[in-house]
This record gives C-alpha cells, structure tokens and sequence, in this order.
C-alpha cells in the first residue's frame, strides 16, 4: 500500500511553518538564510507531491527551477552576508541599523 | 502489520520535521547547517519514494551536497565570535514567532483539507525519471530552461561583485 498523499501534504505544512517559525525568530543572518531554505524545501515537496497526483512532469520541472533560484538565493545571500560582517563586524540582525533614522 | 512504505515514510519525515527544527534550536551556527543536511536527506528520501528519483539525487547533489556547501564555508570563512553571532535568546519574540507558526500551520491545512489528494492518477514506470523531465524541459519549458542559466550567471557575478574586497589602489 503507497502512502497516501495527504501525508505529504500535511508534512510539507509542518515543514512550512517550522521554517516560518525559524525565520521569525532567529537573530542570525545566516540561520535566517537557512529558514529560507526549509521554506523552499517544504513548498518543493508538496509540488513533487502534487506532480505524483497528476502523473505529469510539470510539478517537476518547477522543482528544479525551484532548486535553481535557490541556488542563486544562496549565492547572492552569503556574498552579501559577507559584505556586511565587512562593515559592522557583527551577524546580529540587531546591529544592522545602517538605515535607521 | 505495519507496510514498510509507512515506516519509510514516517522515519525520513520524522527525520526532516526534527533536522527543520534543530536548525533553529542549536547555538552553533556550524551543528546548525549539519542539521539541515540532515533535514535536506530525510526530504530526498521522501523524492524517492515518491518515484521523483532525479529529482531526489538533485536535491543530495545540489542542495545537501553543494549549496550547504557553501554554507559551511562561509561560517567557517567569517570565524564569527560568538557575542556578534545574534544567537541569544529573546523569550517574547520566540512566543510571538511560535503563536504565528501555529496559526499558520493551522491555515495551511484547513486549506490543503479542500485540495482532494485522495484520488491518485497511476503512473507509469517512468515517471519522475531524468528523461521524463528533459521530455517537459526541452520543448514546454525551454525558454525557462535557458532563462535559468542566465539566472546561475546573474547569481555568480552578483556574489563575486558584493564579496569582492577592494584593494587599496580601487578604494
């Protein structure tokens, strides 16, 4: 008997909103950058999911389009999370107040 | 007698579901990106058993392979002491954060609950296969096929521009 689908419905939600939960929490720079990827991660699982739900490519493709920005997200995100420990020597979030008035 | 789909299923999840929630609850920055390989894994399991099995070794090349990766590196690259590592705790925005995650949670899957996943198409042998998807890629989504190499270029020159450190004679 295959797992049904609502199984990964439900987990991709709760890996969702775990990676929400982190986001909103967190201090880090770079554990924040992480939640993001959690995020995408649940939304890829539940695009596999609904491709196996329609027995078509297209959920897949997305995936790996998915996967790409992420790469590109990752990328531009930890050059810039370096850029910045340049100038204020901190990955607090708390003391990034550059453009505070 | 419990199906061994079941207990994949439950295991990789569980180990997804707990490797999310590590990466948040360590103070070392460098246990929690090992916490999302690990996290990164357990969903790879789940592509395969779903039938995605290109779509499962991407997600260990790239993402759990390449992109933590990097990851690592640049923890490792910035050496950060701990006191300007952000990682202390502040108790009133954890509950807020929690509060919202549960509403949020509870959002998602009063909306799932009308999304009627219970009448499966079968597929064939080669769903999910490498060849399957080039099918798709290279003749639907061939515009943004190529539009994602541009992207991976865009990506590479941006980072090489923000963490370029300007030499004496530029600055």
């Amino acid at each position: 008997m295959p797992v049904p689908l609502e199984w990964y419905l439900i987990l991709s939600a709760m890996l969702f909103a775990c990676g929400a939960v982190g986001v909103l929490m967190t201090r880090n720079v770079i554990v924040l950058l992480m939640g993001v990827e959690v995020m995408l991660n649940a939304g890829n699982l539940l695009l596999v999911a609904g491709a196996r739900k329609w027995g078509q490519a297209d959920g897949l493709v997305y995936v790996f389009i998915v996967m790409t920005v992420a790469a590109a997200e990752a990328t531009v995100g930890l050059a810039l999370i370096i850029a910045i420990y340049r100038q204020s020597r901190s990955l607090n979030l708390d003391d990034l107040n550059l453009l505070k008035g | 007698m419990v199906d061994s789909n079941v207990v994949v299923f439950l295991s990789a999840g569980a180990l997804a579901l707990v490797g999310s929630i590590l990466v948040f609850a360590f103070r070392n920055t460098v246990y929690s990106v090992v916490a999302l390989i690990s996290a990164l894994l357990g969903v790879a399991v789940l592509f395969f058993q779903l039938g995605a099995a290109f779509i499962g070794a991407l997600q260990i090349i790239l993402y759990a392979g390449a992109i933590m990766v990097l990851f690592l590196f640049v923890v490792m690259l910035l050496n950060v002491h701990r006191d300007t590592m952000g990682t202390d705790r502040h108790w009133i925005q954890r509950a807020v954060a929690v509060l919202a995650g549960v509403l949020l949670l509870g959002q998602l899957l009063l909306m799932g609950r009308g999304m009627m996943f219970r009448s499966e198409t079968q597929v064939g042998e080669s769903w999910g296969s490498a060849a399957h998807l080039a099918e798709s890629f290279f003749s639907r989504f061939v515009l943004a096929f190529e539009l994602t190499s541009f992207l991976l270029l865009a990506a590479m020159i941006g980072a090489v521009v923000l963490a370029h450190k300007p030499t004496d004679r530029e600055a």
